[in-house]
């Protein structure tokens, strides 16, 4: 009965490393050939601006940076830490920086990467604003942004608070889209007559 | 009180969408949707959602002071909407409920209408379809000579003047016409 039992302790084992082996044996190799980082790109600029116009010829955003890297097969651009600037519907621009950008190949979609941040410099047609937030995507032309990360918006007297965020830089509508927090500075108090 | 104009105010909320001031002549518009909540001073907003209107750029008040960006009104709605604030002069608390307050942040007046429900701290109780309310006086303003336009007022009467072991120590303050009563 003892060898018995010790003979089938045995064979448990052979089938037991015999089943990893052959797992082990027909694993998912990594390809080697694989690249790290962006893309293998067909050209790289330095120190490069990149004017985007639309139909009309209308300027639609700037982008410039130390590193442009352009992919060969969807004709997408990558750039390291870019500063770009976006026209709104009042042809003021926002400009701003970011830790890294994606640009489409028609420049219609740009995913702004990492930290971002947005100036608007104050103007006749409104103050100085200014956005922190970041992953922010953006399409130009049609001057429309959006994120889902927490944007904080800053304007004279006001910071507004919020987690998610969508813009529209036609009618300069800025949607904080949950968990607002918003904070006024008073004006000098209005004395009724007293 | 008067000087929660000169405080920061606070907002919480679930949504906000704000029009920046897109021109000269046209304020600046925030529209804020869930569970709103404003802090000013001792001044508490409650209301579902709220738009609030800012004075548009280079606007300045009558002393010439500028007000750009400055709230200048705040419509709050709510199943009621709810404000109260610690009245001047340690007058108590004023709590008002409606369906709608319209607040005019430069004249400190709030219109109030639907279901309006105002109690003054020790003072009174004021049931009623419409009132305006002057957040800086305490003045209230309402009806309109329509049925619906009927209020209803409830006043507090005058606190007892103290029990007669008191008598003799008045009577003596009577002689001397220093007892202060009406």
């Amino acid at each position: 009965m003892e060898r018995r039992y010790w003979l089938i302790v045995v064979v448990l084992a052979v089938l037991a490393a015999g089943s990893q082996f052959l797992l082990w044996l027909t694993r998912e190799r990594p390809n080697e050939q694989t690249f790290a980082g962006p893309p293998r790109s067909d050209y790289t600029l330095t120190d490069f601006t990149l004017d985007a116009l639309d139909a009309a010829g209308q300027r639609t955003f700037q982008v410039s940076g130390p590193r442009l890297d352009r992919r060969g097969d969807d004709g997408s651009v990558f750039v390291t830490t870019p500063d770009y600037m976006l026209i709104d519907g009042g042809g003021h621009p926002w400009k701003g920086k970011s830790d890294a950008a994606w640009v489409n190949k028609d420049g219609t979609l740009m995913k702004l990467q990492g930290h971002v941040e947005m100036h608007r410099e104050p103007g006749s047609d409104g103050k100085q604003v200014d956005v922190v937030t970041s992953d922010l995507t953006t399409w130009p032309k049609d001057k429309k942004m959006e994120t889902a990360a927490p944007a904080t918006i800053t304007q004279p007297g006001s910071i507004l608070r919020g987690i998610g965020m969508r813009g529209d830089l036609n009618d300069k509508a800025l949607e904080l889209l949950s968990d607002v927090h918003s904070t006024l500075q008073p004006k000098r108090a209005l004395r009724p007559a007293e | 009180r008067s000087s929660d104009r000169e405080q920061a105010m606070d907002i919480t909320a679930d949504y906000q969408k704000t029009q920046l001031n897109t021109n000269n002549n046209q304020p600046g518009a925030t529209h804020l949707k869930g569970n709103v909540r404003m802090v000013q001073g001792t001044m508490k907003v409650h209301g579902d959602e709220a738009t609030m209107y800012q004075h548009p750029n280079n606007a300045k008040d009558a002393q010439g002071n500028d007000l750009s960006g400055g709230v200048q009104r705040v419509v709050i709605i709510g199943k009621p909407a709810h404000l109260e604030e610690q009245q001047d002069n340690n007058a108590g608390l004023v709590s008002a409920d409606a369906e709608k307050i319209d607040y005019n942040a430069d004249t400190g007046i709030a219109e109030l209408t639907g279901d309006v429900k105002v109690v003054q701290q020790g003072r009174g109780e004021f049931h009623g379809a419409h009132m305006t309310y002057n957040t800086n006086t305490g003045e209230m303003e309402s009806g309109d000579y329509t049925p619906a336009g009927r209020i209803h007022i409830i006043t507090q009467p005058k606190p007892k003047s103290k029990p007669a072991k008191d008598a003799p120590a008045k009577a003596d303050a009577k002689a001397a016409g220093t007892d202060g009563s009406l």
